[in-house]
């Protein structure tokens, strides 16, 4: 997905076509406003296009580590507002520098007078971070479709692993002959499942419609493990419209099940809680299984974990937490908190 | 007819999910011939359980806690035969290389759980399902424990311990155990090859006999040989096999 299969030379390419009309632009600038012969002004031009560019690269780099946060948040302005000035003496020194270098002797040429240098600096870095950003939405957007077409398959195999499906499968078939009303239950229980794994198209569901689901899911388990799994759940009414992404809560609570109620022989109780906070979504499972090393699962986790936290990557740039840790005294809580986007991307 | 309780094959159900362990057991009970004798939810319990009952058969569920089915062989003091039951089909490979019996893949019903009991009579006593004459050829030598004899639409099995003997009637055999006789459709050679051969004895082209039933053999006036049984039954032993009896007398 990413530029891996372009050779690299040619990512230099549109970075080149980019600069050019801008040198174009500048060399034009020096020669109506300045005065000056194009044969002075385009070199002008072209050394500052290139301290330019040369500091453009941190500034890409920058976009990189610093996504654009959904929602959007001030931090992030004054982050790039700090960044820009910076950008901007930087830029200014290093012309210098270079001037003084040519000329043998320090020379600081102002040009047009210190605060429109500074002004074209960040106007530079407006620019350059503008195209950075632009880039990873597309990025994004693209990543989003793909992960989207695979999530699909994903979630599928992710509730229909042969662990859950079989043997619930099992239980059914089981269930006829002792307890056929309660076979028919458990049937309608795991078409329900089914039948939203195969069909939910949406990226985020409200927490209502995921409770469900996961209820719907931990019927079955309930049927299967019997007394080995104990249920307990505190969801705040009032995030019940909350937003979250599709089969989060379930990915965590199946990890749960699988992780903490599978191995132990000892009834096994998952605490799962839901509350809005402060605009965040608030969800916490907590089991007092064998527990896990919470930095080990925050380097690496299952395949359900890390989809899970991609998904969270790419629908919440930063702005999402995934957080292990261990619940006293054995077994493993994982928090996770989603912002609150405004109610109007429906 | 009645069956004595000891009789029947006793087995023993493992698996961490009570409503398996209820559908299985509630299977069985429809097959006459097997005595389910308890239940296990972890790997742990089942060790304890198989060495203090010692049951024939246990079903044996994989993914289990605090012992994984396939774990849980090693810690055995008795070797019970041993179906697997699981939803992965991953593991059968080494269920089979560690001497698994059959291997139950969840979901499973009545059907395919007759085709498992079909094996485990094979193993335990004749006669075979057609389909499974060449499972049984593959068994080698091993003793059968048990004759199962149709009685109407049930299995009645005969522990060869009771049987003092064996008689060719046509195309059927027929056990002699106590009062009772039981048609079995089996030839007396297949039989006799899968019997313990230090206690039964051919001892005529129609006859296998007890020796834990015979009380004495007996040269009578004629010059013949006779076996007497312990309920009375007086049985010709043919000449050639006279022969070898008088050489194991020695």
């Amino acid at each position: 997905m990413r530029l891996n299969d372009v050779p690299r030379a040619w990512v230099w390419v549109p970075l080149l076509i980019g600069w050019l009309p801008v040198w174009v632009l500048f060399t034009v600038l020096f020669m109506s406003v300045h005065q000056e012969p194009w044969q002075r002004a385009a070199p002008l031009a072209l050394r500052q296009m290139f301290t330019a560019a040369l500091l453009g690269l941190l500034v890409h780099r920058l976009t990189l580590r610093l996504p654009w946060p959904h929602p959007f948040r001030l931090r992030f302005v004054a982050i790039h507002a700090l960044c820009a000035a910076g950008y901007a003496v930087a830029w200014l020194l290093f012309n210098g520098l270079i001037d003084s270098i040519r000329h043998g002797r320090p020379v600081l040429n102002l040009g047009p007078g210190a605060v429109p240098y500074l002004i074209t600096g960040v106007w530079f870095y407006v620019m350059i971070a503008g195209v950075g950003y632009a880039n990873r939405t597309a990025e994004r957007a693209a990543q989003i479709a793909m992960l989207e077409a695979r999530s699909q398959l994903a979630a599928l195999r992710m509730q229909l692993q042969p662990h859950f499906l079989f043997n619930a499968l099992h239980t059914v078939v089981q269930l006829i002959p002792i307890d056929p009303r309660g076979a028919v239950r458990a049937t309608e229980q795991l078409a329900g499942l089914l039948r939203t794994t195969i069909e939910e198209q949406r990226d985020l569901v409200p927490l209502q419609a995921e409770w469900a689901f996961v209820q719907r899911y931990l019927a079955i388990e309930g049927i299967r493990f019997g007394e080995r799994l104990v249920v307990r759940s505190d969801i705040d009414a009032a995030a019940l419209a909350c937003k979250l992404p599709s089969f989060a809560l379930q990915t965590l609570v199946e990890n749960a099940v699988r992780h903490a109620a599978a191995p132990s022989v000892e009834p096994t109780t998952l605490l799962i809680a839901a509350r809005l906070d402060g605009g965040q979504l608030c969800l916490s499972v907590a089991d007092d299984g064998p527990g896990a090393d919470p930095a080990q699962l925050e380097r690496g986790a299952g395949t359900g974990l890390r989809r899970l936290r991609e998904r969270l990557a790419w629908l919440y740039g930063g702005s999402a937490r995934l957080q292990f840790s261990s619940n006293a005294p054995h077994g493993l809580m994982v928090e996770l908190s989603l912002p609150q986007l405004a109610d109007d991307d429906e | 007819m009645t069956m004595s309780e000891d009789a029947r094959v006793s087995v023993l159900i493992v698996d961490d999910e009570p409503v398996a362990r209820a559908g299985l057991r509630h299977m069985l009970a429809e097959v006459d011939w097997v005595a389910c004798i308890g239940e296990a939810g972890n790997g742990l319990a089942a060790v304890e359980m198989i060495n203090r009952l010692r049951p024939e058969l246990v079903f044996l569920d994989i993914q289990m806690p605090g012992l994984l089915g396939t774990e849980l062989l090693a810690h055995l003091l008795h070797r019970p035969l041993v179906v697997f039951t699981t939803a992965h089909a991953e593991h059968a490979v080494a269920a089979f290389e560690i001497g698994a019996l059959d291997y139950l893949l969840k979901p499973f019903g009545p059907e395919r759980l007759a085709a498992t009991l079909d094996r485990v009579r094979a193993v335990i006593g004749e006669p075979l399902a057609p389909a499974l004459e060449r499972f049984g050829e593959a068994l080698g030598p091993g003793p059968i424990s048990r004759l199962f004899v149709r009685s109407g639409r049930a299995i009645v099995p005969v522990p060869v311990d009771g049987i003092a003997w064996i008689e060719a009637v046509g195309d059927y055999l027929a056990l002699h155990v106590g009062a009772a006789t039981h048609l079995l459709s089996l030839s007396l050679n297949r039989l006799e090859a899968r019997l313990d051969p230090q206690r039964f004895v051919r001892i005529h082209r129609t006859h296998i006999v007890n020796l834990d039933h015979v009380t004495a053999f007996r040269r009578q006036d004629g010059g013949g040989l006779v076996a007497e049984l312990r309920d009375g039954t007086v049985l010709a032993v043919s000449r050639s096999k006279a022969q070898e009896l008088r050489n194991w007398a020695r």
